[in-house]
This record gives C-alpha cells, structure tokens and sequence, in this order.
C-alpha cells in the first residue's frame, strides 16, 4: 500500500505505552448563553492502538457528536471542551490547515446515509482517487489509479477496474457505502470511526459491511470506533463497549463482560429491549419514561427518573465514572457506593 | 402513451428505439430552436463572404419592395434590408454572449463567495446584490451613454451591472442547499480543503440553474439591447443593428419589409434560446422532466 509519509505529524514518533486516541472530559453544547444545550456532558475514553470500541446510546445520548469532535466537524453553533489528544497530540483547537492534514488521513470517517454521501457528479473512481490525490499529493497518475484500484479490491468490490468508471448512482447501497469506506481508508488512518455505518443497509448487507470493517481494521492495525444504537451490531464486533446516555459513558466494558453481566441499570435495560431467539416466549422489555432531553438535567444521575433500582441518593449525586479501564461504571447502586433500597438486587457487599 | 406493459412487442421495441433516437428533453422546439440559433452564429461568423450587398452602401432605388434582386426591399436609403438584417447578428449575438459571460462571471463569484462563506460576507455581497437590483436597465443604459457616449459597447456594460445580481442570487440559494449535502460533511472528514469544497463538491452541483437561465438570457439580451437601441439609447447609425433599424422603419408605415426583417431576427432569436434554455432544464432537472410537447 501507498505510505503515509507525506502527512506523518510533526512531533515526531509516539511513545510507548501512549493511548491512540485519549478523550479527557469533552464536552460538546449547542448555542450559547441561557439557552445553550448541552449533548455531551463530560466523556472520557482511551483508545489503545488497533483496539476496537463499541459506542452506543440511544438518539440524541451524544454518541455521533463525540466522535465528530474528534476531527472538528461538528456543526456550525456547537461548541466543544475538553481535550481530545492523538497520539499525544492536541486536536481541539487545531487550526484548520492542521486539522485538514488529520482527516482522512489519520483519522478516517464513514457516515450513515452512502446513498447521499458520494457526489452524485463524479465517478467514484475519481472520487477515491482524489481521496489519496489530497494527502499524498506527491504521487503520480498511474500510482493513484493503481491505488484505487486496490483499495476497492480491498473492500471487495468486484471488478474494481471496471467499477472505477461507475457514477455513485450505479451502484448499490452496500457498494457505495464500500466505496465510503474505501474512502475513508485510502491513506491507511490509524484511526477509522463509523458512524452507524450499517444503519441505511439491508440486513444481509449489514453483516457482509461490519465483517468488513473487522477485516480491514484488524489487516491494517486500524483502531475502530463504531457507533451504533444496535446492541446487535456491538456484539462480536468490537473489544469493548462504552454505553452512553444522556452525553455520558455510564458504562464501559470489555464485550463479553457487557453482554454477560451487565452492571448499569441502564445497560440492563437496554439489553432487556433486544428480542431473544432462543427464548421466544421472553417479553421484549422497554424502558419506561422517555429518552433526556439537553436541557440541563436536574441534580443527580440523569437516568435516574427511568431508572429501577433508583434510590434518594440518585436524584441528588451524580456519579462518575469509576473503575479500572474496561470495567467502568457511573452508578451508585451497581458499583456499590449507596445500599441499594429494594431487596434481591445486587446491593453492597 | 400507453403503459409499456400493454404495447405489442413490436410496437415497445418502436417506442424504446424512437426514444433512444431522441432523448426525451430534445423535443420540437429544442431541435428548432438549437437549428435557427446554429444557423444566426453561422451567419454572423460567415455573412462578410457571401453577403450579395454592402449593410451600409445602397445598392438600389429607395423603398423598393419586396423582389427577386432584394428579398426583403430596400430602406429609405435604398440599403437591402435581408443583407442589413443578417449583419445585424454581427452586433447583437457577440453582445449577448459577452453580457451573459459577463454576468455569469461576476455573479458566480459573488453568489459563490456569498453562499459558501455565510455569515457577514453573505450579507455584505447580498446587500450590494439588492442595491444593484433597485437600478432599472433603460436607467443604467442612460447613464452610460450619457457619460460614455452611445454605442453598444457601454450598453453592454449596462447589461452586465443589471444582470450579474441575478446570478449571483441564483447561485448563492443553490449553494446553501448544496452545502448542507452529506456528500460535503464526507469530503470535509476526508481532509478536503476549502477550495476544493467549492470547486468539487458544490459548484458543479449548483450550477445547472445558472446554466439554464442564461441559455434563455441569450435571447433576452438580444431583445432588452434591441429595446435601448431603438430608444436611441444604444448602436449609432449606420450600424446595421436591430433595434436600431426598427426605428428606423417607424416613419414608413407602408413600406413594411422594412422593419419585417429584424423583427423576424429579434423574434427568432429569442425564441430559439427560450426553447433551448427549456430543454436543458428538461435534461437536467428531474422533476419537471415531463414534457408537453
């Protein structure tokens, strides 16, 4: 593959043992003034080198605007706080000329909707090519459309030669979101964030893109970020999950230890809402109250009003996030902190 | 037509081949009007080759009409009224191309900058868009020719300061929608610059609006520069100009030939761009891709 060499950041080679990405109390709100509302509340989160992480959370929990922060593409009237370090490295507050060098070039993005996210005016051949043509602008013709032709060889694209030629709206759903992804990998990032990358997908096609994404991040030794409202997606997918609510983590665990125990009530309740194959006769659980808004919250935990195992103390303490990496809770009846009121849950030892 | 599903075999492969033949925005009067606007370039470029007589020499008695020698008659200076006709596309067909070349550069800059940019520069180039949109064209053109002298080149400049808002209008809305498409947000994640936003992934998208209205402003230009010369606002006499020449024809209201030829030139031509400028918003805008005709 073609190297990243042209773009290699200025500060020089990454210390051992640093996190790829280190999110340190971002906060993201929208407006300003007494109005202002606030979607992400404070998150912490380590990416270690070729890791993957599930994020998930309802709608509006803050999950897409995080990751957007990351490459400051948030929109026009958000504001963002905090810090958010690759490889040791600043990105809030980067200048622009910067920022330019680290999207798509470090840190690649592939969106929701590809139906809408290729121009419908270019091939996708120069399309990808271009992808390449911006950051490593040193290389010629011929190395470019060779380099074309493999990336979409790598998102198993059949004919890639011939498909260079075909405009977006030739191709299918699942083609074209390959191609965003072709994309969003053409100058080999070290960091690759889908956005809901299977959300607009059939879903025989959902399966053939998340066994893609884990192919190519796990040949490439890409970190992956996924962010899903889908429980279903996360599982088998990633290393570990964060669960957001309410512009917070309020859980982050290894995958097999979220699925297996989960601790957070939220959590619970969210893997409750999936239908069981193997016990059919299993009600599908909701949960009850509806979603926070980003008006301020009232003081206490924010899932608090919905939550079952609720106590006094909930409504007047938040919690913070507390736990070694990988098991990390912000609850304090699950972790402990305050006895739990009702009998047969899980209370202080 | 009837539903595919219920023509005879023979009669579908008809219709799918006569559909392939002509594509469905190239209708009559896209055909007419791309052969008479080919047909007046072609003879503004050519007419010094083989005009039979001189635009502004005559070349028989007066107010002659109609005959085998002068198609059209003579004017009252015994000019040929189908050769100064013809020599009329001279003046207004490059005049056209220029206002409209004009308009469209200024106003694809300043709806370019206004749109893509937002915020104050958005309301500073709009306001200056509003001020000039406050000028009528005859008041423009009589300012021009008054500090610059008559003729069409200052009318063409009058033109360009009235038409140019309406582009840059035009481009500016087209831009504000274009810039909120997902294929945007992508291309500014993959590390795309400022410039390349504009020039990739919004302006060709924008464009086409601006493409169709000035096809049909061609024509119009013909007719409002044919309208000011015939004020005396424009060409100077003898230019065998349009406008001009219909005023000429004012004071003989018996000797009709006079003014038939470039009335018939002005009509020709703006209808020839109407129809084209219709056709191409038929190519390329689906939504209104039925055509009645």
């Amino acid at each position: 593959m073609v190297s990243v060499a042209a773009t290699a950041p200025a500060h020089g080679a990454p210390r051992a043992g640093e996190p790829l990405l280190e999110v340190r109390g971002l906060t993201v709100s929208i407006g300003r003034g007494p109005d202002a509302l606030t979607a992400v509340r404070g998150i912490d989160l380590t990416l270690q080198r070729g890791e993957s992480l599930g994020l998930v959370g309802e709608s509006g929990a803050g999950k897409s605007l995080s990751m957007l922060s990351v490459t400051s593409l948030l929109p026009r009237g958000a504001r963002v706080g905090g810090s958010v370090r690759l490889e040791g490295r600043e990105l809030i507050g980067l200048r622009s000329r910067e920022l330019r060098r680290v999207r798509g070039a470090e840190i690649g993005m592939v969106f929701q909707d590809p139906m809408t996210s290729l121009n419908p005016v270019f091939t996708i051949g120069r399309q990808v090519e271009e992808a390449i043509r911006i950051h490593q602008p040193g290389l010629s013709r011929s190395e470019v459309a060779k380099a074309a032709v493999a990336l979409l060889a790598a998102v198993a694209i059949p004919a890639p030669r011939e498909r260079l030629h075909s405009y977006p709206f030739e191709l299918s759903g699942g083609m074209r979101q390959r191609v965003m992804i072709a994309i969003a990998i053409a100058n080999n990032p070290k960091l690759l964030i889908a956005d809901e990358p299977t959300t607009a997908l059939d879903v025989t096609i959902q399966a053939q893109i998340l066994d893609l994404l884990r192919r190519l991040a796990a040949e490439r030794e890409m970190a992956l970020v996924l962010i899903t409202h889908d429980l279903g997606v996360i599982a088998g997918m990633v290393d570990r999950v964060a669960v957001m609510y309410a512009g917070r983590v309020v859980e982050e665990r290894t995958t097999a230890e979220l699925f297996a125990s989960p601790r957070h009530p939220y959590t619970k309740a969210l893997l409750s809402c999936i239908p069981r194959a193997d016990r059919p006769d299993a009600r599908v659980l909701g949960i009850p109250g509806s979603p926070a808004t980003l008006r301020p919250p009232p003081p206490g935990c924010a899932f608090a009003p919905r939550c079952p195992d609720a106590v006094d103390a909930c409504h007047e303490v938040d919690p913070a996030l507390e736990g070694e990496p990988g098991a990390r809770i912000a609850c304090l009846v699950a972790s402990g902190r305050v006895a739990a009121t009702r009998p047969g849950e899980p209370g202080p030892r | 037509m009837s539903a595919a599903g219920l023509l005879l075999p023979e009669e579908g492969l008809a219709a799918v081949r006569s559909r392939r033949a002509r594509p469905g925005w190239l209708t009559t009067p896209v055909v007419l009007g791309l052969v008479v606007a080919v047909g007046w370039i072609v003879v503004a470029l050519t007419i010094q080759w083989w005009a039979p007589y001189s635009p502004t020499a005559p070349s028989g008695s007066p107010l002659v009409g109609p005959s085998g020698a002068h198609l059209l008659g003579t004017d009252e200076l015994g000019r040929d009224v189908l050769t100064r006709t013809l020599y009329g596309a001279r003046e207004s067909l490059p005049l056209a191309f220029a206002v409209v070349a004009g308009g469209v550069s200024i106003g694809t800059l300043a709806g370019g900058i206004a749109g893509f940019f937002g915020g104050w520069v958005d309301a500073i180039v709009m306001r200056i868009v509003d001020l000039t949109l406050a000028f009528p064209a005859i008041l423009l053109a009589m300012v021009m020719t008054a500090s610059l002298g008559p003729g069409l080149f200052h009318i063409g400049i009058a033109l360009v300061i009235v038409w140019w808002p309406i582009y840059a209008r035009l481009l500016r809305a087209q831009i504000l929608s274009v810039k909120e498409s997902p294929h945007v947000e992508a291309a500014v994640a993959a590390g795309a610059s400022r410039w390349r936003l504009f020039r990739v992934h919004i302006l060709p998208l924008a464009f086409t609006p601006l493409l169709i209205n000035a096809t049909i402003d061609l024509g119009q230009v013909v007719l409002l520069a044919s309208g000011l010369s015939f004020i005396g606002l424009g060409a100077v006499p003898p230019t065998p100009e349009w406008g001009l020449m219909i005023n000429d024809a004012t004071g003989f209201f018996y000797q009709w030939w006079i003014a038939l030829g470039p009335g018939l030139a002005i009509l020709s031509i703006v209808l020839a761009f109407s129809f084209i400028g219709d056709g191409l918003r038929d190519l390329f805008d689906v939504r209104s891709s039925e055509s009645s005709w």
